[in-house]
């Protein structure tokens, strides 16, 4: 459905000329340097899937999701989505998309939401009675009613950014391109969009690709992740078994009747120790979490537990602080 | 087809409805304009009254000014600004995600944001003076319909000269049009405050290797009887040559915009 084949984007940047000669000569011809936001990116993605796209700022997301859409073309490689070279048949290429950019607004400012709603009918050419029911379905489950006919101008960035949501999705693409939609909004706007995004997906078996640096969202939305740092892919796959893979470590604080405990699991380390508390760390990959609290459940009896797991969000950082190698 | 149309009324009905959201300030903007038209009109009271000097009457005059004004009522607006406003802070994004040409969306846009000031103000302010002082119509339908379809072609050859202007104020910051007096240019050579028959033959001469003549100036002046339908083929056929030009010259300047900053951030 989506082909992406050694995929590169090349950006000239140009360095501002300094000094009168300098600006003279720059008429003509400018210095630059070669940037490069994407470097030989594949993957393929089938219909209905849900792909977390997920890296650092400046990791190439919003570049790559560019060239989805058919804004900017690839320096190298090929794309291709439902078939169509993007980038070479831009219009038909939209009529199959949809795309929320986080930061953008698709509204009419002056206007209530409502009247884009229209314009997007017409731009579309959506039948009536599917725009009509998508009206009413996105209405209810985005929660719009209260501000869909108030001018976008009033609006909070949440209601905004629900808006928007909406409208991408009122022609039923086949295919949706959601860069960082949560970005600065509050709980209850990303659980509604969440919501919103697993819905559609359920229902009209949309492929979704979000952007986004709320690993919740990718918890809760995604089955795959696409991990990319630099312009270069290091992880394509399954989110849990990424999970497994470079997670794994969980943290359990353990308290127990007795008055001295003693840990002598070899596969379980220390990190704190009080006469009937005790905190100790350890990864699934040796010990699964199951049978640590069970080793103590069989010689203590245990009258509190907590359990800390180590987080998307935490993996993810120690990968991009270097403190977890990938493997390729 | 029927689809397309729906989505151009739609754009432009969506411009002129945004137009009437702040209609107090829509309401000044326009009326501040109609000014322009009625000092002139009294200026041409004041010299010709009830006679001809020049070889121009007064009736002729009336009728030059109140079609130079609605015609420049229809493209009062700048898509040029809004397109360097959306290039610059890469909102142009969310317009190239969609299935619309983006010169002729921000059009007809345009197109329905000036229609409030032509139907609201000018045209009353006109159809008043009309009353008043009559107005000059063309004996024949030819004349009419050649005059209605050059000045149709002299809107989009302005369209698209404003348009380049917004696409160059891109590199240079400033939009030439309005920060480097090329609106006073404009206004000399289109001959849009004084007729160009009624400039000296040096200026009236140098003013047919511009542009600006053949936006409103030719089909007025064809018009109220100051050309001829021979003449005006001529200027039919050089405004068609300007359309090419300025089309052609929009469609490198908007290649060169979009390739150097496209689509920044976000
Ligand atoms: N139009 C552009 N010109 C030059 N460099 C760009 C342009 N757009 C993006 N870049 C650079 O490419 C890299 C990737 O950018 P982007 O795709 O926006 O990252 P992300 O969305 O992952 O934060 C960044 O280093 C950015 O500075
Ligand atoms: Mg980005």
């Amino acid at each position: 459905m989506i082909e992406v084949n050694n995929v590169s984007k090349e950006f000239k940047v140009y360095t501002r000329p300094s000094g009168f000669i300098n600006t003279v000569k720059s008429a003509f011809w400018r210095e630059h340097k070669i940037k490069r936001a994407v470097t030989n990116i594949c993957f393929n993605i089938e219909p209905g899937e849900l792909v977390g796209y997920v890296g650092p700022n400046g990791a190439g997301k919003s570049t790559t999701i560019k060239m989805l859409s058919g804004i900017l073309t690839p320096s190298a490689g090929d794309i291709r989505v439902l078939g169509i070279v993007p980038y070479k048949q831009r219009m038909k290429n939209a009529k199959n998309i949809g795309v929320v950019f986080g930061q953008r607004s698709q509204l009419y400012w002056d206007l209530p939401v409502r009247d884009s709603f229209v314009l997007h009918e017409k731009m579309y050419d959506i039948p009536k009675p599917i725009f009509k029911d998508n009206v009413k379905l996105f209405t209810e489950i985005l929660q719009m009613e209260e501000f869909i006919d108030q001018p976008v101008r009033q609006l909070s960035l949440g209601q905004k950014m629900r808006a928007n949501l909406a409208i991408a999705l009122l022609h039923n693409p086949p295919v949706i391109y959601l860069d960082e939609p949560t970005v600065g909004l509050d709980i209850v706007a990303k659980a509604a969009i969440r919501e919103f995004i697993k819905e559609i997906n359920k229902m009209q078996k949309t492929t979704v690709i979000i952007t986004t640096h709320d690993m919740t969202d990718i918890e809760e939305i995604c089955q795959r992740l696409i991990l990319i740092d630099k312009g270069q892919l290091y992880y394509d796959g399954d989110l849990h078994f990424f999970k497994q893979q470079y997670g794994g470590d969980y943290v359990i604080t353990i308290q127990v009747k007795s008055n001295s405990i003693n840990p002598q699991h070899p596969m379980l380390s220390v990190v704190e120790k009080e006469a009937n508390r005790i905190v100790i760390k350890g990864n699934s990959a040796e010990l699964s979490l199951v049978d640590a609290i069970d080793f103590y459940n069989r010689n203590y009896e245990i009258i509190d537990i907590g359990i800390k797991e180590s987080s998307i969000e935490s993996i993810l950082r120690d990968i991009y602080t270097g403190s977890i190698q990938m493997q390729q | 087809m029927k689809m397309k149309a729906q989505y151009y009324f739609t754009a432009i009905r969506l411009g002129l409805k945004s137009k009437t959201i702040y209609r107090a300030s829509a309401w000044i903007g326009s009326v501040t304009g109609i000014f322009g038209l009625l000092i002139q009109v009294a200026i041409w009271y004041a010299l010709l009254g009830a006679g001809a000097r020049f070889d121009t009457t007064f009736q002729t005059m009336l009728t030059f000014s109140i079609l130079m004004q609605l015609s420049n009522a229809f493209v009062a607006t700048f898509s040029g600004d809004a397109i360097s406003r959306l290039i610059r802070n890469g909102d142009i994004a969310i317009y190239m995600a969609r299935p619309i040409k983006l010169k002729q969306h921000l059009f007809l846009g345009d197109f329905g944001r000036n229609l409030f000031a032509v139907f609201l103000v000018n045209l009353p302010v006109c159809i008043i003076l009309i009353l008043f002082y009559g107005f000059t119509i063309p004996p024949d339908w030819r004349t009419i319909a050649i005059s209605i379809i050059m000045l149709i072609n002299g809107m989009i050859i302005l369209f698209h000269y404003r348009y380049i202007l917004g696409l160059v104020s891109f590199w240079l910051i400033q939009n030439p049009f309005t920060s480097w007096g090329f609106q006073n240019v404009e206004s000399i050579f289109s001959g849009r405050v004084l007729p160009i028959w009624l400039y000296p033959v040096w200026l009236a001469d140098l003013t047919q290797y511009l542009p600006f003549r053949y936006f409103f100036y030719e089909p007025i002046a064809l018009f109220v009887g100051k050309s001829t339908l021979g003449n005006s083929m001529n200027s039919l056929l050089i405004q068609c040559i300007w359309l090419v030009i300025f089309v052609a010259l929009e469609k490198i300047a908007s290649h060169f915009a979009l390739r150097k900053l496209i689509v920044q951030g976000g």
